[in-house]
């Protein structure tokens, strides 16, 4: 079950962004992606959903090449929110969630009623239920985002891949959407990869840390034998002090330059 | 609803068949009074009658009405009728599935190069008086025009990463400008058939045949056909290649096969009737201003509208104006100022949701 990427590279023209990363995910398991700029996540990500394809190595989601799915089917599977969310025409927020729903009908049906309960759901997850009608091309960047989110919630996959979800909120929506994405991972073992520039949000919510650097998988497991001061020294240049926050029962890092 | 939903686009929430229906209706009832309508004056009912008595069969329907009016409907106008209506919206539906999959407002069914093709095309044929195809050689060139335009273009944009937006405008504007100057040098070259080339170039409808509509009939058909099924592909793509990829639509493969489909639809109807411009552009502006951009609607709409719009245009100059004005002229004298009136109204903030 989930995934296993062995040994998958991948190049924009001859810069290699992705070199040689292998890598196993499981349902029931949070991971976050932490890594310097260029250093390949969201590379990894497009991979993952099959925005792109590997050059050479080997995905494999639930045991079935990833190639393998058609279309639709993959988007039963894996939902992506991604960093850019421009909608470009003037959908209210209400459809563009209900999109969500395309996969699991077919062509020609209109969404149920049991769709657009899940739409419903989805956005009373993300508060957004006070932006359905609301049209996309008119919501801030932090509103649309929600959107997004609850797009991809209600897409209902069993992985949910997130590259930078949090970078537009304020905080305490911030940690609404990553709440309830860990409340998924507990409750309906679905398997969350996300990437994130913020580490200590991201600690707050990760089983596991995948860190990357310079396209390849610096150190990744959970996150006691992971969060080292050598490796952060290592890939982001700069000293950190780890301590456990009993507020939050998380361990945090302060970087102390 | 809050406060800016504007009453124009209420029609969103409201079932798409009634309103279909109901511009299904004007358009035929549009025909019908269009077609009694010129030198040979014929009531309402008359060629309703005479339309009713070709299509069942029974002469005795129309025994009663004279012969030249009934050839007048049935041999000249009717076809014409059918072609104006076909074009529009064969016109409509390539420039909302264009808007759609490049994402600009400004894109229209010659934004590839078409047009420019399909002229050049048309100017060679006439420049070396090419009549071993009968009355089909300039269609025929046109057409081929079209298609290797379109190839051209899209040559020029293909990358490694697919066909970006920006890329394919920008390779249509390129070859376009060099084919408007070959068109120049062929009409410098022609001499007295230099006329022939002008009149062409601003689109006409008149003398079109039955099998010209029925040509029409068919590709409208099956590009309406095509663009319905990938409906909502096109709405996810209005979320972003990368996102609509993760919602089960390939983006890469999936828009230039569209974007193929269409323009070779609106090939043919500039093969058909010379450049007909602004419908393609202004109709799917018009009606996702009133029905919302979802493509499942957008798609119907702008075919009837185009047919409706492109009918009314030139029932007006064929049979209301004192002499007739060229079709791509008056289009392009109507939709240019309303296209400027729509911009300055969202540029106020008045129509924010047309685009």
């Amino acid at each position: 079950m989930g995934f296993d990427i062995s040994e998958i590279f991948y190049s924009y023209g001859t810069r290699c962004a992705i070199d040689g990363v292998s890598l196993s995910l499981l349902p029931g398991r949070f991971y976050a992606v932490i890594g310097p700029n260029g250093s390949g996540k969201t590379t990894l990500m497009d991979l993952m959903c099959r925005h792109k394809s590997p050059d050479s190595g080997s995905i494999f989601l639930n045991s079935r090449a990833l190639g393998h799915y058609s279309s639709r089917a993959l988007a039963r599977q894996v939902a992506l929110v991604p960093q850019e969310y421009r909608v470009n025409f003037p959908y209210t927020a209400k459809e563009v969630v209900a999109m969500a729903r395309y996969p699991h009908l077919p062509r020609f049906s209109a969404p149920t009623a049991e769709d657009m309960e899940v739409v419903r759901r989805a956005m009373a997850e993300c508060k957004a239920e006070n932006l359905a009608d609301r049209f996309m091309t008119e919501l801030s960047g932090g509103e649309k985002q929600r959107i997004v989110f609850a797009r991809a919630l209600a897409q209902q996959t069993p992985v949910l891949l997130l590259d930078e979800p949090c970078a537009n909120l304020d905080i305490r929506h911030g940690l609404g959407l990553l709440e309830s994405a860990a409340k998924r991972v507990r409750t309906q073992n679905i398997t969350v990869a996300a990437v994130m520039h913020d580490i200590n949000l991201a600690l707050r919510y990760a089983d596991d840390l995948i860190l990357m650097d310079q396209g390849k998988i610096v150190s990744n497991g959970p996150v006691e034998n992971t969060l080292k001061r050598g490796v952060l020294k290592q890939i982001f240049g700069v000293d950190a002090r780890i301590r456990t926050d009993s507020a939050i029962n998380a361990p945090q890092v302060t970087f102390v330059g | 609803m809050d406060l800016k939903s504007d009453k124009l686009g209420m029609l969103r929430f409201f079932p798409l068949w009634p309103q279909l229906v109901v511009l299904t209706g004007v358009l035929v009832v549009l025909a019908a009074a269009a077609a009694g309508m010129g030198h040979v004056q014929v009531g309402f009912f008359d060629v309703l009658r005479i339309a009713g008595s070709a299509v069942s069969g029974i002469s005795e329907l129309a025994a009663d009405i004279d012969p030249i009016a009934r050839a007048a409907v049935i041999e000249v106008r009717l076809p014409r009728i059918l072609v104006a209506a076909l074009v529009g919206g064969a016109l409509g539906v390539s420039g909302a599935v264009y808007q759609g999959i490049l994402l600009n407002p400004l894109a229209d069914p010659y934004t590839l190069g078409v047009s420019a093709g399909a002229a050049f095309g048309a100017s060679v044929a006439i420049l070396i008086n090419v009549s071993m195809l009968g009355g089909f050689s300039v269609p025929l060139f046109a057409f081929a025009g079209a298609v290797a335009t379109l190839m051209i273009v899209m040559y020029l944009a293909s990358s490694a990463g697919g066909y970006s937006s920006s890329n394919l405008i920008l390779s249509g504007i390129i070859v376009a400008a060099i084919l408007s100057a070959g068109i120049s040098f062929i009409k410098y070259m022609a001499d007295e058939r230099v006329s022939v080339i002008i009149f062409w170039l601003m689109g006409s409808l008149a003398s079109k045949t039955w099998a010209d509509a029925g040509l029409l009939a068919g590709v409208t058909a099956l590009g309406t056909g095509v663009c319905l099924f990938f409906a909502r592909d096109l709405n996810l793509m209005s979320l972003g290649t990368r996102t609509a990829a993760s919602m089960g639509t390939s983006v890469q493969r999936l828009s230039p096969a569209l974007l193929v489909c269409v323009s070779l639809m609106a090939a043919i109807c500039v093969s058909v009737s010379g450049i007909i411009g602004f419908v393609g552009l202004l109709v799917p502006h018009l009606v996702r201003s009133v029905c919302g951009p979802d493509h499942g609607r957008l798609i119907p709409v702008s075919l009837l509208i185009g047919a409706i719009l492109l009918l009314a245009a030139d029932t007006v100059t064929r049979a209301l104006l004192p002499s007739e004005l060229p079709i791509g002229v008056l289009t392009a004298l109507i939709g240019g100022p309303f296209f400027c009136w729509v911009f300055r109204r969202r540029q106020m903030g008045a129509m924010g949701h047309g685009f």
